[in-house]
């Protein structure tokens, strides 16, 4: 394909980075808003994450766990009363977050991301097409034909029909309007894709056909993927790897395969026995009671204590580390020894479990 | 003139804030603190011009030599009849103030009966009211009022008065009024919209209450902060309007508003004559009262929005 | 098809409200105190006779609806609006005429000036909303908007004409002044004050309200995606916020149209231009019923003109109303 063709040249890596560095790496993040009372929220509290070509990555955890404030920081779009504290966000061995950072230059061209609801994503204004060549003409410098052409392509790979290429976003349907954004994403093929909750507004048949063109796009262009999803079972679809999210920390991450058949986290536990799954027969979910967590005033310790079953003391008071055994799983929680990094079998937190009816 | 309207928001719901309370919101900011201290003094010299500058000076009771420029015994100079204009300007508040309370009062009852009645009523008559309303906001409602303002004059005669008021100036308030109610009437539209579908408006309607009880209940508390902040710039503009009029040479030479004296100055050509103070006085009175409304009207706006957004 | 549903739809209103404004003068012809009869009947030296033959020619003694109505629209449409108190009996059309140019000059230039200005000063406060910068320049155009236009125009002239003398203080040109491009000259210094006037008392609004509409679209999420693509703030500016911040502004300023000319007129008076306000001043001081009409005739066409003419400019710009999309 043309543009997997284009995307395998050798890519000139912005000035400063390094290829033989990770792709993209994040250590010890933590993301700020100052609120207009004074306090602040701590939105991202020291998470580590890293990215490798065509791999997927998955982040989960409810609204407001900071899943969507890391990818705000990974593009340095923070709204104006947000701010990095502290951690590193390094694209190839280039520091993202240092003072004179080159944002505009990693912008798109490296790191491109899709939003939620491509009818705001999406100029209402402007030509699909458009807005899809923009940044090739901008951004790589190719000429306005040129530019036009590509897109042309890139609507065509990912599924646009070519009658609809002069079309107006409101003129196209929810999923069309997604591939759209994928195309305007894929326009300056970007080394790291972020989705976030990239396809939470369309209906389930649609959804299939976007993450599945989603995946195509990630094996063809040999993305590094990063899917922000309160959908579990997007992630097992779609991911290598997963990191669950809870109050700004990742408390359990490792690959879909292990955190999803063994779930240690208390967390991870609720989060996957909330949903039925019917393939499975099962006709139970576990009932997390309470509240997320105000971020404006964290107690401490873990921040899921005041909901978890297994808390006792030691929970409410001290932060649990985050251990990371056999290489294969990380985890932050008390429960779980650090047992000189052999992997733990996982200890069942008692939730109430509601029985829904046969059938 | 008529451009009351353009700076005003609408479209928003709304939700019982008392008048003290939004005043004491109000006064938490100091752009609304300094509007509305300037808004103070100019009530207060409009309620008591005698007070800080004696009886109001006539062609007869000057004594000064005309066109002097600001000076210890006359702040801010004399007019060309040698009257003081400080005197002037102070007396000329009351009559703009009163005019442009009484015609923003006029607008809000003609502005808010319509939009109530458009909004609970809908279907046919919101369609034609709101079409009536439609064309009064894009015609040029000031030359309208141009014509209407003699033409009301010489039906009812121009030499009574009614509450110290001359009729030459009731007519103008009069005049006021009918042509600018158009934009209230939308704002009240569609804020009395969406109350009517609200879940305590259906069950007044279920109980049985008559459409006006259920509009004086229900509908109009709901919309009375609306109104106030409408209110403070639909003032605005009528003030606006009032001064035009009267520089146009329609105010009441025996009552002069700030409009009245510019209009005079305009007369004596004190701009060509290079008489500054003549136009000062006057001019900033309206300017300032017309910005401290503004002001008070987008702070009002403010606040509700703000209270909005937090109880969603 | 939408498009065209919509557009007849606009026609439609276009022409109710002209026809709104016909009955409106038909009422007020009637009401007045000048109208025909009573004005001729006020002249002791017009026989009765005369009086008779007016009414029968204005078919005043005919039912009011609808032969008066009838006639009265009729009239009206074929252009004839009828015939001057002051100015002896000149039809009212030919009087109006010669003022028109006068005005669109003035009101024109203003208007176009005052729209440039007003979005560079809107949107450049907009994209620095919340700085010092805007808080200046916000509150200038809280300012121009305060100030009664034939205020401003009378502090120009002060400053401008009679303490500066650099330019004329008031009329149209040079009385036996020069003809061909001096003559231009002599027209654009006569003229440059009420432009000034009139778009500087303009710009505030066209700010205030681009002024929001960005700082609006600034929120969008097409924003967001724009400074994702690294794009350029000059050019998020310009390409994508401006795009969608103008919308507003083309209703504005025709919706303005009727606010900008009564503002016009007290200018004109300010300055002695001949044109529609200088007339509507003259005709009110003598009572010139049919003249301040055919003015309120003229002027309600013009905006009801301007503003399908908006409308259409709008359809051609937002492709949700071409496409019929809701709005």
């Amino acid at each position: 394909m043309s543009g997997a063709a284009n995307h395998n040249d050798a890519r000139s890596l912005p000035a400063g980075a390094n290829a033989a560095a990770p792709l993209l790496e994040i250590r010890a993040l933590r993301v700020s808003f100052s609120l207009e009372d004074g306090r602040r929220l701590t939105a991202v509290d020291g998470i580590n994450l890293s990215v490798s070509p065509g791999e997927a990555i998955g982040i989960a955890g409810e609204s407001g766990s900071g899943k969507s404030t890391a990818a705000s920081a990974i593009m340095g779009l923070l709204p104006p009363n947000g701010r990095i504290d502290s951690g590193s966000i390094r694209y190839r061995g280039l520091d993202l977050v240092a003072e004179g950072a080159p944002l505009r230059r990693t912008r798109w061209r490296e790191i491109a991301v899709v939003f939620q609801g491509s009818l705001v994503a999406l100029n209402p204004v402007i030509k699909v097409r458009d807005q899809v060549a923009e940044a090739i003409e901008l951004r790589l410098g190719e000429p306005a034909n040129a530019a036009r052409e590509k897109a042309k392509r890139l609507l065509a790979d990912v599924g646009i029909p070519d009658k609809r290429l002069e079309a107006y976003p409101h003129q196209l349907s929810g999923g069309q309007r997604q591939r759209a954004m994928l195309a305007v994403a894929l326009s300056c093929s970007p080394a790291v894709l972020i989705g976030d909750e990239p396809t939470t507004a369309l209906d389930v048949i649609v959804q299939a056909q976007i993450l599945e063109l989603l995946d195509r796009m990630r094996h063809e262009y040999g993305l590094g993927l990063i899917l922000i999803t309160h959908d579990l079972a997007v992630i097992a679809d779609m991911c290598d790897r997963v990191a669950i999210m809870y109050g700004g920390r990742i408390v359990e991450s490792g690959s879909v395969r292990e955190v999803f058949t063994n779930p240690r986290h208390p967390y991870t536990q609720a989060l996957l026995g909330a949903a039925p799954d019917a393939r499975a027969g099962r006709r139970t979910i576990k009932v997390l009671e309470g509240q997320p967590p105000d971020l404006a005033s964290l107690p401490p310790g873990c921040h899921f204590a005041p909901r978890c079953p297994l808390a006792d003391a030691r929970c409410t008071e001290e932060d649990p580390p985050t251990v990371s055994y056999e290489d294969r799983v990380t985890l932050a929680c008390h429960r779980y020894e650090p047992n000189g990094g052999a992997l733990p079998a996982p200890v069942a937190a008692p939730y109430p479990v509601l029985e829904l009816g046969k059938r | 003139m008529s451009g009351n309207a353009k700076l005003s928001v609408g479209g928003r719901i709304l939700n019982r804030v008392s008048g003290g309370n939004l005043l004491l919101l109000l006064l938490r900011r100091w752009d609304a603190r300094v509007a509305l201290a300037i808004l103070t003094l100019l009530a207060l010299s409009g309620i008591a011009p005698g007070l800080f500058v004696g009886p109001l000076q006539t062609a007869t009771t000057a004594e000064a030599a005309p066109l002097l420029p600001p000076s210890g015994a006359h702040l801010f100079g004399t007019d060309d009849l040698g009257r003081d204009l400080l005197n002037l300007t102070v007396h000329g508040a009351r009559i703009s103030l009163v005019v442009g309370a009484l015609s923003a009062v006029i607008t809000l009852l003609l502005g808010g009966g319509i939009g109530m009645i458009a909004g609970y009523r809908g279907g046919r008559t919101d369609a034609l009211l709101m079409r009536i309303a439609d064309t009064f906001l894009i015609l040029p409602t000031f030359v309208l009022a141009l014509i209407l303002a003699p033409i009301l004059r010489e039906l009812i005669g121009d030499q009574t008065e009614i509450l110290g008021i001359r009729t030459t100036l009731l007519t103008i308030v009069a005049v006021i009024g009918v042509t600018s109610w158009s934009s209230t009437a939308r704002i009240v539209r569609s804020q009395t919209l969406s109350l009517r579908e609200r879940t305590f408006v259906e069950r007044a309607r279920l109980v049985g209450l008559s459409p006006m009880r259920i509009i004086a209940r229900h509908i109009f508390p709901n919309i009375r902060t609306v109104l106030v902040a409408n209110g403070i710039v639909v003032i605005a503009g009528s003030i606006l309007t009032e001064s035009t009029l009267s520089f146009i040479g329609l105010g009441d030479p025996f009552q002069p508003s700030w409009g009245t004296i510019l209009g005079n100055a305009q007369s004596a050509a004190a701009p060509s004559l290079g008489a500054w103070w003549f136009i000062m006085a006057p001019g900033g009175a309206i300017l300032f009262t017309v910005i401290a409304c503004t002001i008070v009207g987008n702070a009002i706006d403010e606040l509700l929005d703000r209270d909005v957004r937090v109880r969603r | 098809m939408k498009l065209r549903g919509w557009l007849l739809g606009r026609v439609g209103g276009a022409l109710a409200t002209i026809l709104m404004v016909l009955l409106l003068n038909f009422v007020l012809f009637r009401l007045m105190p000048g109208s025909p009869d009573r004005t001729l009947a006020r002249n002791p030296r017009v026989s009765a006779e005369a009086i008779a033959a007016a009414r029968v020619r204005w078919g005043l003694d005919k039912p009011l609806f609808p032969d008066q109505l009838v006639a009265y629209v009729g009239a009206t449409l074929s252009g004839d609006f009828g015939y001057s108190v002051k100015y002896g009996g000149r039809e009212v059309t030919s009087v109006i005429g010669e003022k028109i140019a006068p005005t669109l000059l003035i009101v024109g230039l203003g208007e176009i000036i005052a729209l440039a200005a007003g979005i560079a000063l809107g949107a450049w406060t907009g994209w620095r909303r919340g700085k010092f910068g805007d808080r200046v320049g916000t509150l200038s155009a809280l300012i121009l908007y305060s100030m009664p236009y034939f205020w401003l125009g009378m502090l120009l002239v002060t400053l401008f004409a009679t303490t500066l003398g650099w330019l004329p203080t008031s009329g149209i040109s040079t009385p036996g002044g020069p003809g061909g491009v001096a003559g231009i000259v002599d027209l654009l210094r006569h003229a440059a004050l009420p432009i000034a006037t009139i778009a500087l008392g303009l710009i505030g609004q066209y700010a205030i309200l681009l002024r929001s509409s960005v700082a609006e679209a600034l929120r969008e999420g097409y924003v967001l995606t724009a400074r994702a693509k690294g794009l350029r703030d000059d050019r998020i500016l310009r390409g994508h916020i401006l795009p969608n911040a103008l919308l507003p502004t083309v209703t504005l300023a025709a919706l303005n149209a009727g606010y900008v000319i009564g503002g016009a007129l007290t200018v004109e008076i300010v300055f002695s231009w001949p044109g529609l306000g200088l007339l509507t001043q003259e005709a009110l001081q003598s009572r010139d019923y049919p003249v301040l009409q055919g003015i309120f005739l003229l002027l309600s066409i013009s905006v009801v003109v301007a503003n399908l003419l908006a409308d259409l400019l709008y359809s051609r710009l937002d492709p949700r109303v071409r496409h019929g999309a809701a709005r």
